[in-house]
């Protein structure tokens, strides 16, 4: 897949760090659509990861049962932030899609569904369907095909020849995780301080492959921010991300897929 | 220094599959200290840090109370970007308990960062707080305190700040203080940590 476009999102919703690897040949996004992106997409997270389908609600040992009496009121809530997540995410969509000339693809995250649920709550159901959300490792992505450099070489703070060589658990279990439109596909990747990738990629489907690849990659994009964002003294923060260092290999990584 | 020789696939599993299982997360930690984490002489880092607690003790005009609140002060605010590294290199699931904390912290976390394995006891009977002996201290060594400040710098202080922060970070609110250290004299240093609530609203969304 080609990578369009990443987004850095802290923990109480604002962006801070945007970067476009392909240019779009209708013009850009300013920071401002940018930064409403990001708060919509934080929002929508939360309100996905409210909405759960009834089945897994019930089959949930730590939620508790809805009274008969309150079924009805909880559905209707239900409902009601289901119209507010599609038009959450119809908005922000629209927003990209005016930049990139093809609104038309803007709604189909909600479209693709087939149920009467949101977008969202089928993609938080389908990552609930797998109880265990261990993402497999993916060898080699993004690093360095044809390095002649021997393992235990030092990369920032890690070690040659990959940040990572396990399967591991994806911390969001409920919240969003992907949307797919016509001509393009978001990705989120949180970690458990709250933190948000996400990925913007040229590919349309949002199958579990593309899902773990997308994962892999993120975790690896996490591996530099913990490096090059965290460890440099003049950062504070939440605030907006301006590293040299952090740009640089950021390219390369992403140059190497 | 890299001497990957097990299966890095299985320990994972293992840990991943019940984090309970201690014997495996100390495997786990050992793994990715030698095969995933860049090292430097430990010596480099001692003599900074003593550098570090020597230049504040004569900022301060040996007023050590001064210099435990300032170390605490440095160690949070390493702790709270800390907590990322740590976070992105190990990806390990979100704790239940504290018990799994503690295992965590002694045997993944300063394993990977100190190259050492606190033990951990005292366990309060509600199970909300612990004490991480640390038999060896990379921060200590070569250290004699002083005879004024035998009664008051705790010289470590940094490393409570460092856990106070990044637990901070992962929704544990906490409080940590040394209770002795072989520097002041005593068998062992001791390092307590207590649980003062779970910062239920932080928690990001999306997870159950």
């Amino acid at each position: 897949m080609a990578i369009k476009s990443l987004l850095i999102i802290n923990k109480s919703g604002g962006l801070v760090y945007q970067r476009d690897f392909i240019p779009s040949p209708h013009g850009k996004m300013n920071s401002n659509e940018y930064l409403i992106l990001a708060g919509t997409l934080h929002g929508v997270v939360a309100i996905a990861s409210q909405l759960t389908p009834k089945a897994l609600q019930v089959s949930s040992t730590q939620n508790l049962l809805p009274l008969p009496s309150q079924a009805t009121a909880t559905a209707a809530n239900a409902a009601n932030a289901t119209n507010t997540a599609n038009n959450g995410s119809t908005t922000a969509l629209g927003g990209y899609g005016d930049g990139a000339g093809s609104g038309s693809g803007s709604g189909s995250a909600a479209n693709s569904s087939p149920s009467a649920a949101a977008a969202a709550t089928a993609v938080a159901a389908a990552a609930a369907a797998a109880p265990e959300h261990t993402v497999p490792y993916i060898p080699s992505l993004g690093m360095a095909a044809n390095d002649s450099k021997p393992p235990g070489r030092p990369m920032g703070s890690y070690l040659a020849p990959d940040y990572f060589s396990d399967s591991f658990i994806s911390w969001n279990k409920s919240g969003l995780k992907s949307i797919v439109t016509n001509d393009f596909s978001i990705f989120l990747y949180q970690s458990l301080t709250g933190v948000k990738f996400v990925l913007i990629s040229t590919q349309q489907s949002t199958s579990n492959a593309a899902l773990h690849l997308a994962d892999n990659l993120l975790r690896k994009v996490y591996c530099l921010y913990s490096d090059y964002v965290m460890k440099n003294p003049f950062y504070s923060a939440d605030m907006l991300i301006r590293s040299e260092p952090f740009d640089k290999k950021l390219h390369a990584l992403v140059a190497n897929l | 220094m890299n001497t990957a020789s097990t299966n890095p696939n299985t320990l994972q599993s293992g840990v991943l599959g019940g984090i309970s299982s201690s014997k495996s997360l100390k495997a786990f930690g050992e793994t990715i200290w030698k095969t995933k984490t860049a090292k430097v002489n430990a010596e480099l880092f001692t003599l900074t840090y003593g550098s570090i607690v020597s230049q504040l003790c004569s900022d301060y005009q040996r007023d050590f109370n001064k210099v435990n609140n300032q170390l605490f002060a440095m160690g949070r605010s390493i702790g709270v970007r800390l907590i990322e590294d740590f976070i992105a290199r190990s990806a390990l699931p979100r704790c239940d308990n504290m018990v799994q904390t503690s295992e965590v912290i002694s045997k993944v976390a300063f394993k990977v960062f100190l190259n050492i394995t606190p033990h951990v006891t005292n366990w309060s009977s509600a199970k909300d707080a612990f004490s991480l002996i640390l038999d060896e201290n990379p921060l200590s060594d070569f250290v004699e305190l002083p005879m004024d400040a035998m009664k008051e710098l705790w010289y470590s202080n940094i490393l409570c700040g460092v856990l106070k922060g990044a637990l901070e970070m992962v929704q544990l609110d906490c409080q940590i203080w040394f209770v002795s250290d072989v520097l002041r004299g005593d068998a062992h240093t001791e390092m307590k940590v207590k649980l003062n609530r779970i910062l239920k609203d932080e928690i990001p969304a999306g997870e159950d």
